[in-house]
């Protein structure tokens, strides 16, 4: 038990307030001795003065705001923790220009991915998961986390309309920067989400070389193509130097010591399949505790202040205000 | 001109007045009046007219003798008029409203029989501005009595009544002693004391919403307006018959005390009638 406010508990003299201020609202009677004793109504009157006291003391206390202890919870799940590196670039706006057979020819990049990625988060109650978006430098979207609500927003933000650039460095940096505040769960991964590549300079690249090692982090990167694109698969061979960014790029992320596998994207169906992919692959047992807050009292201490106020106000209407009854 | 809540009433005095002034009321001086008083000769009291010839004839001493009779004197009046905060309870009126008739009709009355009046008003003290010495004026008595209208003093108590004997005639007078009576018995004994020498007519004002038309249910606080204390009552059935029993007991505990000083108390509700006064005075102060 602790509260929030202790300072509040200062005002707690207030609730004697209804004892020691006598009212001087009323009726004038000619001689009080007149009135005879009665019981019934001494008590009916400590119980209204008690209740206003009560009524008094909740409100302070509510105040106070008082909570019980927090708890952490245990929870045993099936999937990873995973961070949504999500290209904001202007050309995610775009939409596929992939054959219309498709049925859904000419979606746009950023919705489709954010409709595959929301039901990709779904489909998988256990898992955390954190959100980076980039463009010119990386945009934070939310830790790695189980909230749900959480990750549907910043979902929705990073794949809300597109703004400059592409820098895919500055993306996967702030990732696994998510990952330093958080308790391994044994099965980590960052999924890359970039319709194309910038290069990355050489510092960038040994920071990311250190921090994925280190780190054990899987690496699932879906370009999303468009069909007059260099693909990453094709065998072209290409002069050291001269090899288009996305071809550079991967090559870079096969030369790491991790676990890595690009898919290519031309359409939505394609993209679906590569998310459901990295669904398949990502099935690990993860532990994580949630912490639950204590219970928050002061809500309690409102309903029944509230309660107390009708009563009150019912007394209230009883109230005799003239002797015209008699 | 009389106000129109002055209404006169009869009233008489059981006593022997000893005043020197022609008045209404049997007296102790030898005069022209109608109470026989005895026989002297004539040669004692030498008036032809009162020749008493029955008397003459059987007197042995072969003396003229005459009739001798008492003059009618006048008596003093007074209203002591309580005016501490617990007349300030309005039921079917403000119970000052019914003091400012009461007064009003004895300052009439007690005009109308020649007889010389005095107001006293008194609370915690007796309030000298609004006391008048014995006289005839009757108006000023009027006027005075009219200011009492505005009076509205709060948290005041009715000590004052223990001041009033020294306002009061050195020879007997009636003293129409109007107040609630809202005060200690052993206040009001302790001035029915003080005042002995004189007459004492109770007129104890009680209004029905004090203790029979209370409301009939609710949660009321009850000011003092002497004291400024409250209680808090939860009106229903049951406490009110309460209050009918303790005004009873207030009323059987009032009467005990004023029959020690033969000075039976006359209860007037709300509005004052001039015929209750009247009633009064045949019931208790013929002779």
């Amino acid at each position: 038990m602790s509260f929030i406010n202790p300072w509040a508990l200062l005002l707690l003299p207030i609730a004697y307030i209804p004892f020691w201020l006598k009212s001087h609202q009323g009726q004038m009677y000619s001689w009080n001795e007149m009135i005879p004793e009665d019981v019934f109504s001494d008590r009916f009157n400590l119980a209204i003065k008690i209740i206003t006291s009560l009524l008094l003391a909740s409100i302070v206390f509510a105040i106070a705001a008082p909570h019980g202890p927090d708890q952490n919870v245990m929870k045993v799940g099936k999937g990873a923790q995973t961070v949504m590196v999500i290209d904001r670039s202007v050309s995610m706006d775009h939409p596929f220009a992939g054959d219309s057979t498709s049925g859904r020819a000419a979606e746009i990049k950023s919705a489709a991915a954010r409709r595959l990625i929301t039901k990709f988060i779904d489909s998988r109650p256990d898992d955390m998961m954190g959100v980076v978006a980039f463009t010119n430098s990386a945009l934070y979207g939310i830790k790695i986390t189980p909230n749900r609500d959480a990750i549907h927003s910043a979902i929705n933000a990073a794949t809300s309309s597109g703004i400059n650039q592409t820098n895919i460095g500055a993306g996967i940096t702030e990732a696994v920067v998510l990952f330093d505040n958080i308790q391994s769960s044994g099965s980590r991964a960052i999924i890359l989400l970039s319709d194309g590549a910038g290069k990355l300079s050489p510092r960038v690249k040994v920071r990311i070389q250190e921090e994925l090692t280190k780190k054990h982090l899987n690496l699932y990167w879906i370009v999303l193509r468009e069909p007059d694109d260099v693909s990453i698969f094709s065998k072209n061979e290409y002069a050291e130097g001269m090899a288009p960014a996305a071809v550079e790029l991967d090559l870079f992320f096969k030369s790491l010591k991790i676990k890595y596998k690009a898919y290519e994207a031309d359409n939505p169906t394609a993209l679906q399949s590569a998310i459901q992919d990295i669904d398949a692959r990502e099935k690990n047992l993860i532990q994580y505790s949630v912490a639950i807050p204590g219970h928050d009292y002061s809500r309690d201490l409102i309903v029944f202040a509230l309660l107390c106020s009708i009563f009150i106000l019912i007394i209230k209407n009883l109230r005799v205000h003239s002797w015209e009854a008699a | 001109m009389f106000p129109s809540y002055a209404k006169p009433f009869t009233y008489q005095i059981p006593w022997k007045s000893n005043s020197y002034h022609f008045g209404d009321h049997r007296g102790t001086q030898r005069g022209l009046g109608y109470e026989y008083r005895g026989n002297v000769p004539l040669v004692d009291y030498p008036d032809a007219r009162r020749m008493d010839l029955r008397q003459t004839l059987t007197d042995p001493y072969e003396q003229v003798q005459v009739k001798l009779f008492n003059q009618d004197n006048t008596t003093p009046i007074f209203a002591v008029c309580d005016l501490s905060s617990s007349m300030q309870f309005s039921g079917q009126q403000r119970k000052l409203n019914t003091v400012m008739q009461v007064a009003a009709s004895i300052a009439s009355s007690a005009y109308e029989a020649g007889d010389v009046f005095s107001f006293i008003a008194y609370d915690q003290h007796v309030l000298e501005d609004l006391t008048l010495p014995l006289s005839l004026h009757v108006h000023q008595a009027f006027e005075i009595i009219a200011a009492l209208e505005s009076h509205k003093k709060m948290n005041i108590g009715a000590e004052g009544i223990l001041q009033v004997p020294q306002y009061l005639s050195q020879s007997k007078g009636l003293v129409f002693w109007v107040s609630d009576f809202h005060m200690p018995l052993a206040l009001i004994e302790q001035a029915m004391n003080m005042m002995s020498q004189h007459q004492i007519v109770p007129v104890v004002l009680w209004d029905e919403k004090e203790y029979a038309r209370l409301p009939k249910f609710g949660f009321g606080n009850l000011v003092d307006p002497e004291t400024g204390l409250n209680r808090s009552i939860f009106f229903r059935e049951s406490i009110r018959a309460k209050f009918i029993a303790a005004f009873e007991a207030r009323k059987q505990a009032l009467e005990h005390l004023f029959l020690k000083f033969d000075s039976p108390a006359l209860y007037l509700n709300a509005e004052f009638k001039p015929e209750t006064m009247t009633h009064y005075f045949e019931q208790y102060m013929s002779l």
